[in-house]
């Protein structure tokens, strides 16, 4: 990476370090789902951008994440967790030490205790990461538009899940879940809820970046390029995929619960449809897909422009994501990164042009 | 090429920031600023939203020509929920945090209500609910949270008392996923338990935007045989669910009753329209109609809404008026903005409402802050076509005009 | 006998019937383009709107409403989705072959299902969220035997289905442009050897995928209405049915649109009502775990 990538990099930084003193409670909102959807459509990039797998799974692995989180902490998992704990406690003769220090009392309201939420966003990531392991290993073999299909159908299927058994997850009605922490007067703390927000972003980014430049990152783009020149070359192309599909997942799972306790609070299936999807994928190909910084331009730019488009109409907003993602794809495949990176490369900002141009 | 220019750099962020203004601003004004949330697009009930946001309305305009309130003139501000639990939240946060309206009215979906009170109990901002008939929204105490209209348990109550004095024995229900649906079917069963009828009682959750009935029709039809199916669906699932009953000639006949629980059979225009022949002999469960003596007020927002309209209003508009006019009215009692004082002011509130005289029971349980005397009825239609107004009343006793109809 | 079985089987088949209508375009283009047309069933929508523009009364020449008799709306909305259809392999779909690219399958599937969502929320910005009533085909219940009614306007639906699928296959099977169109989707790049045009055959798919799509969406729009999103259960299901029967078979999409309606109907009795949807993504994974070419389908050749 060139230094103007850095600078711009961290030119972002320190803007996104700002925005709590700036902005009061709504828009930081709005800033914060910004970072929310730098990861979504960072992790997804790596698929799509630099393994070469279109999958449409990744709102799933999201609301996956949201879900473990929040039936850990206000649900019937927690519950039975918490209660089994209370006998290892008794079993052990702890005095309820590891009650203690994983569950707590007044999370939900349906039940007595839950698990500590920051526990819950960890397992909602390790859960997401498993599954992903698991679909990835079923579905990685096939190719194109067998794989987009899996997925999809995967989707629609925890979607539908969540939906129907209400009885467990409280489907359409909405399970309410507790803020990171219980504060006394139980009102949440946006401004930290943004930066552990900033925080996760940054990690993503950091973690991502590392990957892309390590060797492994080769083995990733050489699939992407061919896939049958790289496994002539000795690139075991169902194991990479899969670990790069349990990085993406993970990291969807821990941006989706983290996400849900600071600012979600009420979980609902419908933050699985595939509208979600089509957000993510939107964000990360307008930005530019196969770079790092892409998707953090798409995911900026479209929740601005969908905060503009918030009064014309609820909807306005996927009309032109919609159309960006056509005339995107039509034109300038390398999205909006693709498109000044010839001039930047001319003057030498950066290293190399983007994928997915027409040769 | 070297580091980015220092003027650059700082550009970039004046720009970022002056980007950023619009969020940060707010408002100032010489104006009482009160919230209204209503669905008023998919996937929420659109077609009704816009019927409690008129009763809002006018309740405004009312005030606003008598003097305003506290020598101020009052500005409603109507936010869309689409029926969604979060958008409600946000809504809500949107309205106390960036509007700062002083207090809140209205909403239709108990889902979205459900997520709205917690909004409102966190930042200590009054809400008096339009038209949310969850027991849960009362039930969980919240000293900001007041409701004039009609309770799940009553109207649960009202069914089963009148499938008891009918002697049935066997009803089935279809309710949607939602807080209403579900607590309408629990609510039944309590009723059941509590007027120890001797009714036997299944249900089945559907999506409610959910398009394709038959096969849980068909299996009621032939497995379960009920001698009533209550539909505890909001548009446009429930008209779906009527026609598709009737064509498989299931409900309502001879044998099976139909009872909608949700009123949206009382809007006769639209409903004719959609659900044709099917609709004769449906009953339903409603907290006003037509038919009924309305207060001084009431009639007059009747004879407005038929002014305006050419047709009769259904509950919504009158609900809708209680809740703001009751608010309204509170706040002038109060002589304050303040949320304490609203409240309290709430609490000894004693008006003449739209539909009678609203005070609020001071209980625990689903009665608190409930306007307990709300009335509801019990209707049918007997003719194709019919208008809401020349339904026949079934219940209260004291009002009714005609026993069940069959085909 | 049991009716309560036997009257879900009746529902089941005549969704299948139904199903197959839809998974027929789907599969045409799939086979002969290699493209999976995420818009699919947004054409479907708009069959829907157009009858409903045509029929009752929503459109106005010189102020006079447009109110076509019903069953007149249903070959109109059929040539509408064509054209349009024609006009996305034109506009969109064309770079696909025409043009070296990477990823070919990727950028197909993207492009469409972006215009998916254009077309969705397209009409939900211009049209709005409400669900429109069409008049109906065949108006009133039917009574099929014994207990069992069903809509008239469901029965009009399977028959319909079962007139323009045996068009197709006999219109596949029977004629020159059939077998070319057959011949593009074995081997591509054979067919331009012997001569046939493979961009002329694109067409001829997309439009053929329209009138299927067109006429489903316009035979189904009085019974679940119409509104921006109606298409999205309906190309789920046919993407199953397509999978199911083999990526490039067209009697498999038919048999298998079949099964999956069976399947839906006794999953409802036996298991349960409200996982009816839910069926149809078991079985998509399911048969690409264990048989990714499906009942029928030709084993890909992945060069």
């Amino acid at each position: 990476m060139t230094r103007f990538e850095k600078c711009v990099l961290l030119l972002t930084l320190a803007v996104a370090l700002i925005v709590p003193y700036i902005f009061e409670s709504y828009a930081l909102r709005v800033a914060a789902s910004v970072l929310y959807f730098i990861v979504l459509a960072s992790s997804w990039n790596l698929l799509l951008g630099y393994a070469g797998v279109l999958s449409f799974a990744h709102a799933a692995f999201a609301g996956i994440g949201a879900y473990t989180t929040g039936l850990l902490s206000a649900g019937f998992l927690g519950h039975h967790v918490c209660a089994s704990l209370v006998q290892l406690d008794l079993l052990l003769n702890a005095g309820g030490f590891v009650f203690g220090g994983v569950c707590a009392e007044g999370y939900s309201r349906d039940f007595s205790a839950g698990v500590h939420p920051v526990i819950g966003v960890f397992a909602g990531g390790l859960v997401a990461a498993g599954i992903g392991w698991g679909l990835g290993r079923m579905c990685l073999k096939t190719r194109g538009p067998y794989l987009a299909l899996m997925t999809l159908g995967f989707s629609e299927t925890v979607r539908l899940t969540l939906q129907i058994e209400h009885d467990y997850t409280r489907g359409s009605l909405g399970l309410r879940i507790p803020y990171l922490w219980v504060t006394d007067d139980g009102l949440p703390n946006h401004v930290l809820g943004y930066i552990m927000m900033l925080a996760l972003t940054v990690i993503t980014i950091v973690v991502l970046y590392r990957l892309v430049n390590s060797e492994k990152g080769l083995y990733l783009k050489a699939m992407r390029e061919d896939e049958d020149v790289a496994q002539v070359m000795g690139v075991d192309l169902v194991k990479w995929k899969v670990r790069a599909f349990v990085i993406s997942s993970a990291f969807a799972g821990f941006a989706g619960a983290l996400y849900a306790h600071l600012f979600v609070q009420v979980l609902d299936p419908k933050m699985l449809m595939i509208l979600e999807m089509g957000l993510i994928l939107a964000m990360t190909i307008v930005g530019g897909l196969g770079t790092l910084t892409g998707p953090v331009i798409g995911a900026l730019l479209l929740v601005i422009l969908w905060e503009f488009m918030r009064d014309i109409s609820p909807y306005a907003h996927m009309l032109l994501f919609a159309t960006l993602v056509i005339v995107v794809m039509k034109f300038f495949r390398g999205g909006l990164f693709g498109l000044v990176s010839p001039w930047l490369k001319q003057k030498n900002l950066i290293g190399k042009a983007p994928p997915f141009t027409v040769e | 090429m070297t580091a980015v220019p220092k003027r650059k750099f700082l550009s970039g962020i004046a720009l970022v920031a002056t980007l950023a203004l619009p969020f940060g601003a707010t408002h100032a004004g010489d104006t009482i600023k009160i919230g209204g949330m209503a669905p008023l697009s998919s996937p929420g009930s659109y077609q009704q939203g816009p019927e409690l946001v008129l009763g809002l309305e006018w309740a405004v305009a009312d005030v606003n020509a008598a003097g305003g309130v506290l020598g101020k003139q009052v500005e409603l501000i109507v936010e869309d929920t689409q029926g969604r639990p979060p958008t409600g939240a946000t809504v809500v946060e949107k309205l106390i945090t960036k509007d700062k309206v002083v207090a809140a009215a209205g909403e239709y979906h108990s889902s979205v209500c459900k997520a709205e009170i917690e909004v409102f109990h966190q930042h200590g901002i009054p809400f008096v609910i339009g038209s949310c008939w969850s027991d849960a929204l009362t039930d969980a105490g919240y000293d900001e949270v007041f409701r004039t209209s009609v309770y799940s348990s009553k109207l649960a109550e009202n069914m089963v008392a009148v499938m008891a004095a009918n002697g049935i024995k066997k009803a089935a229900s279809l309710v949607e996923d939602t807080d209403y649906g579900i607590g309408i079917a629990k609510n039944i069963e309590n009723a059941i338990k509590k007027l120890n009828a001797d009714i036997d009682f299944q249900y089945e959750v559907v999506e409610k935007t959910s398009k394709d009935f038959v096969p849980i029709l068909l299996k009621y039809k032939t497995q379960v045989k009920p001698e009533v199916l209550i539909v505890a669906v909001t548009q446009p699932g429930g008209f779906l669910i009527l026609k598709q009953a009737h064509e498989i000639r299931f409900a309502p006949t001879a044998e099976t009753l139909y009872l909608d629980g949700t009123c949206t059979a009382q809007n006769d225009k639209v409903f004719w329209e959609a659900v044709k022949d099917a609709g004769n002999y449906v009953l339903m469960s409603c907290p006003y109609s037509p038919s009924v003596k309305l207060t001084d007020l009431g009639e007059k927002i009747k004879k407005r809404y038929i002014d305006k309209f050419d047709r009769q209003p259904n509950y919504l508009p009158l609900q809708g008026y209680d809740a703001m006019i009751s608010l309204l009215t509170a706040i002038k009692n109060a002589g304050s903005t303040d949320s304490k004082a609203i409240i309290k002011a709430l609490q000894e509130l004693k008006i003449a409402g739209t539909r009678g005289d609203i005070e609020f029971s001071q209980e625990d349980g689903v009665w608190h802050h409930q306007w307990k005397a709300v009335p509801t009825f019990i209707f049918q239609y007997t003719k194709v076509g019919q208008s809401a107004g020349d339904a026949a009343v079934l219940f209260p006793k004291q009002f009714a005009t005609a026993g069940i109809a069959r085909p | 006998m049991d009716y309560y079985l036997l009257s879900q089987l009746v529902n089941g088949v005549i969704f299948g019937l139904i199903y197959a209508l839809i998974a027929l375009g789907l599969t045409i283009v799939f086979s002969i383009m290699r493209v999976v047309n995420f818009s699919h069933g947004e054409f479907y929508m708009i069959g829907g709107y157009t009858l409903y523009a045509l029929t009752a009364g929503a459109v106005t020449i010189f102020s006079i409403p447009l109110s076509l008799p019903t069953i007149v709306g249903l070959p109109l909305a059929m040539i509408a989705v064509a054209i349009f259809g024609i006009a996305v392999e034109r506009g969109l779909l064309r770079p696909v072959y025409t043009v070296r690219m990477d990823r070919p399958e990727e950028y197909a599937i993207i492009l469409t299902f972006g215009l998916s969502l254009f077309l969705q929320y397209g009409a939900l910005t211009t049209v709005g969220p409400y669900e429109m009533t069409p008049g109906s085909f065949w108006d009133g219940s039917k009574h099929i035997f014994g207990d069992l009614y069903l809509a008239g306007d469901r029965l009009f639906a399977a028959g319909t289905s079962a007139l323009l699928i045996a068009i197709t296959l006999y219109f596949i099977y029977g004629t020159w442009t059939g077998r070319a169109l057959m011949a593009t989707a074995q081997n591509r790049v054979g067919s331009t050897i012997v001569g046939i045009n493979t961009v002329r055959m694109n067409i001829i798919a997309m439009a053929l995928a329209g009138l299927l799509a067109g006429a489903a969406g316009a035979a189904m729009a009085p019974i679940f209405l119409v509104y921006p999103d109606v298409g999205q259960i309906p190309v789920i299901k046919a993407f199953v049915i397509i999978v199911l029967g083999g990526m490039g078979s067209i009697p498999g999409a038919v048999i298998a649109a079949i099964i999956l309606g069976l399947v839906e109907s006794l999953g409802s009795v036996y298991l349960s009502v409200a996982y009816r949807d839910v069926f149809a993504f078991l079985v998509l994974i399911g048969v690409l775990l264990f048989r990714p070419h499906g009942l029928f389908g030709q084993k890909e050749r992945r060069a």
